[in-house]
């Protein structure tokens, strides 16, 4: 399973930044792993030196700033639909809810999930 | 340049409220208004522009710049710099903390990198020009960039690497220069705008009301307290003024957008600039939730070692700021 996760040691842009992609996972109905790292040993594990920050995949994709809720879900589609061996999307939900429009109106005879 | 918010007020207050000329309060409310706008669209305007700056200059580059450099000296002042150009969240000082330490960049620069970045951000320079004007304003920013680097020099004359904590220690021990040169984003201005325009927004939204708050409390005394109220209290003859202004100033810390307006008063009925500065420093520099954050990579005799000597600093240029305006 995917995971991702919010860097941040518990100031208010940091839960602010949890909130929003809580309910953008949820939104989306993905099956995703969503992690609260709040060591700070943990947190410059991944040479970060702004939070918060983002990381899917072990890679940071964002950092120093609150995301939009706009931005979680543009990552999380690329994550979970352009790798078919990625599994985000069980339990398997109809092509629309997880990818959105861009995806059912693409090829249909690839599903994403 | 703001002419037109002084008519519009004018307009406003004389013509649709039909206040009479003269009194307490119509004073009071004019300078609210005529306040509340100028320092919205400065706020904004600086914000902006910081923020645009800041995109071109991420923390990112700062660190590799000051860590593979050799700057013979200057690198305090370099990392001072920087630290005007890159703003950072309180919450952040720590992984910034060890990302300078981990880059190998002495104590001391980190120090004046810490120490400068919050003391002259882009909020309390917006704050500045409108309320104290351009000269008040250069001379504010200029003395908080020297401020930091003379904080900086001295604490790494004090070798303190042996008080922070011992994870830190060894992340010391292996420090290693960047080698690599960092490479920068190549993204155009125009994709860069959206970011920088949420953040403009956010850092707004979140100063706003206590802007408005400090500009309320100040224009009710710009009406109600006597010019040169606080001159006999206050004057610049006043050995102590300096230092109980500064350390009064220390536990301030989340209100300073909302501390300066009234401050701007305080200097209009009589408190000497330079007392007033020092006080100002002393609220937007030093924060004590900031510090509360350090000790987990500094004893606690560390942070109140750093925090001594930039008080020191800053009382020292109150009185300076004393003689000299």
């Amino acid at each position: 399973m995917k995971t991702i996760k919010i860097l941040g040691t518990g100031c208010p842009n940091c839960k602010k930044t949890e909130a929003i992609v809580q309910s953008v996972v949820a939104e989306l109905n993905l099956n995703i792993n969503i992690e609260k790292v709040e060591d700070i040993q943990d947190i410059i594990a991944y040479d970060v030196m702004s939070t918060p920050a983002i990381v899917i995949d072990e890679k940071v994709v964002i950092k120093g700033r609150v995301p939009k809720p706009d931005e979680i879900r543009a990552l999380l589609k690329e994550v979970c639909c352009n790798d078919k061996n990625t599994s985000c999307c069980e339990p398997v939900v109809s092509d629309e809810q997880c990818c959105g429009e861009s995806a059912s109106a693409q090829d249909k005879s690839e599903p994403c999930c | 340049m703001f002419d037109w918010i002084q008519h519009l007020t004018d307009l406003l207050i004389y013509d649709v409220f039909r206040m009479q000329e003269g009194t307490h309060l119509t004073e009071a409310l004019h300078f609210f208004l005529y306040d509340t706008v100028k320092i919205l669209i400065l706020l904004f305007s600086i914000i902006f522009l910081m923020g645009i700056i800041n995109s071109y200059f991420p923390i990112e580059k700062v660190r590799n710049f000051l860590s593979r450099n050799k700057l013979y000296g200057f690198e305090y002042l370099m990392a001072s710099l920087f630290g005007v150009v890159t703003p950072f969240c309180s919450c952040s000082s720590v992984p910034l903390f060890i990302g300078f330490v981990r880059g190998g960049i002495p104590l001391g620069v980190t120090f004046a990198f810490l120490v400068t970045s919050p003391l002259v951000n882009e909020v309390a320079i917006g704050l500045f020009i409108g309320l104290f004007g351009i000269k008040i304003t250069s001379i504010y920013v200029v003395s908080g960039i020297l401020l930091g680097t003379i904080s900086g020099i001295v604490l790494q004359q004090l070798k303190l690497n042996s008080l922070l904590t011992p994870w830190v220690q060894e992340i010391l021990a292996n420090a290693q220069h960047e080698e690599e040169r960092f490479v920068i984003e190549k993204t155009p201005f125009i994709q860069r705008l959206p970011v920088i325009w949420e953040e403009t927004k956010t850092i707004l939204k979140g100063v706003t009301p206590y802007v408005i708050i400090g500009i309320a409390i100040g224009g009710l005394m710009h009406g109600y307290i006597p010019e040169g109220f606080f001159e006999k209290y206050m004057s610049s003859d006043n050995f102590f003024a300096v230092p109980i202004a500064t350390i009064l100033a220390v536990p301030m810390y989340s209100n300073a957008s909302g501390i300066l307006p009234v401050v701007q008063v305080l200097v209009a009925k009589g408190i000497p600039i330079g007392t007033a500065i020092a006080f100002m420093m002393a609220v937007v520099g030093l924060s004590f939730p900031e510090a509360m954050l350090l000790k987990k990579v500094m004893s606690f005799k560390l942070i109140g070692i750093f925090f001594g000597v930039v008080t020191i600093c800053i009382i020292i240029s109150g009185y300076l700021f004393n003689i000299i305006l």
